[in-house]
């Protein structure tokens, strides 16, 4: 059985000027897209491309709360996110490496608070 | 042995040690050309990547006076930094794989993500003050521009 693959443009069907972190910063937020985008279509069970041409730009607070913030604070584990999530950019690959490098970042994170919560109880 | 042997013999040698005179001359030019193709091609890499250093600057002066100013006073230089750094990011994608054809080192993308990542690290983000001088993000913005301009000239160096 495959899953369908549902596509979001980050410039289409979010903004093209994506920018900050967290809703308070704007409309526009990483946590907005995140919340609002990125895991409705990942808790669908649908594997989700995630195409990032078209903005004017990124700051890495916005791709770090909108990517990382997946495991962070939706508790989406790597492994599922590895198989069902993936991006493509065809003016800058370099975002894909950034990208994967705050979900790793966000991995370690997470099991380094969970292995001190372990340790404390 | 009749004398039509001795000229077949003679026409041969000639003809011979010309044909071989003629391959060598063909395979020189050949050379030739080669190495004046080669040095161009490594000249217009040298160029493009002196180009693409001379942004680095610029967008470090960028960082520097919308860290300098409270957020509220820079939200236009943000979206122009982060603009500017996608074309930069774009040309040096675009410079990484013309060296990786040329068979030269890549420069790798690390050095990049290192420095986008440090120049907005803090940006949309409300600060009523500037950044100081002595703040990680404004440390770690020197230290990546430091890491992009030696990457740089390192495959400068490496194309020369």
């Amino acid at each position: 059985m495959t899953i369908p693959i549902r596509k979001i443009s980050i410039a289409k069907d979010f903004s093209k000027v994506p920018a900050g972190r967290y809703a308070e910063d704007g409309p526009k937020s990483g946590q907005i897209f995140r919340e609002q985008f990125l895991a409705p279509a990942l808790e669908s069970g649908d594997s989700v491309l995630v195409d990032l041409d078209g903005t004017e730009g990124y700051g890495s607070s916005f791709l770090e709360e909108a990517f990382g913030g997946l495991i962070r604070k939706q508790r989406f584990g790597r492994a599922d996110l590895l198989s069902r999530l993936n991006f493509t950019s065809a003016a800058d690959p370099s975002l894909l490496v950034e990208i994967n490098q705050y979900l790793d970042e966000a991995t370690a994170e997470d099991s380094a608070a969970s292995d001190s919560k372990k340790s404390r109880s | 042995m009749d004398d039509s042997f001795w000229k077949g013999l003679t026409f041969g040698a000639v003809a011979g040690s010309l044909a071989i005179e003629l391959i060598r001359q063909f395979f020189g030019r050949v050379m030739r050309r080669s190495a004046e193709k080669g040095e161009i091609q490594r000249k217009l890499i040298r160029e493009d990547i002196e180009s693409l250093a001379s942004k680095v600057m610029p967008l470090l002066s960028l960082a520097q006076e919308y860290y300098g100013k409270p957020s509220h006073q820079g939200k236009e230089l943000a979206q122009k930094l982060k603009a500017d750094l996608q074309v930069f990011a774009n040309a040096w994608n675009l410079l990484d794989t013309r060296i990786v054809e040329s068979r030269f080192p890549t420069i790798g993308n690390a050095p990049l993500i290192s420095f986008r990542r440090s120049l907005t690290g803090l940006l949309d983000r409300t600060r009523p003050n500037a950044l100081d001088i002595n703040d990680p993000v404004a440390v770690a913005i020197f230290n990546a521009t430091a890491k992009v301009q030696e990457a740089l000239s390192k495959a400068k160096y490496l194309a020369a």
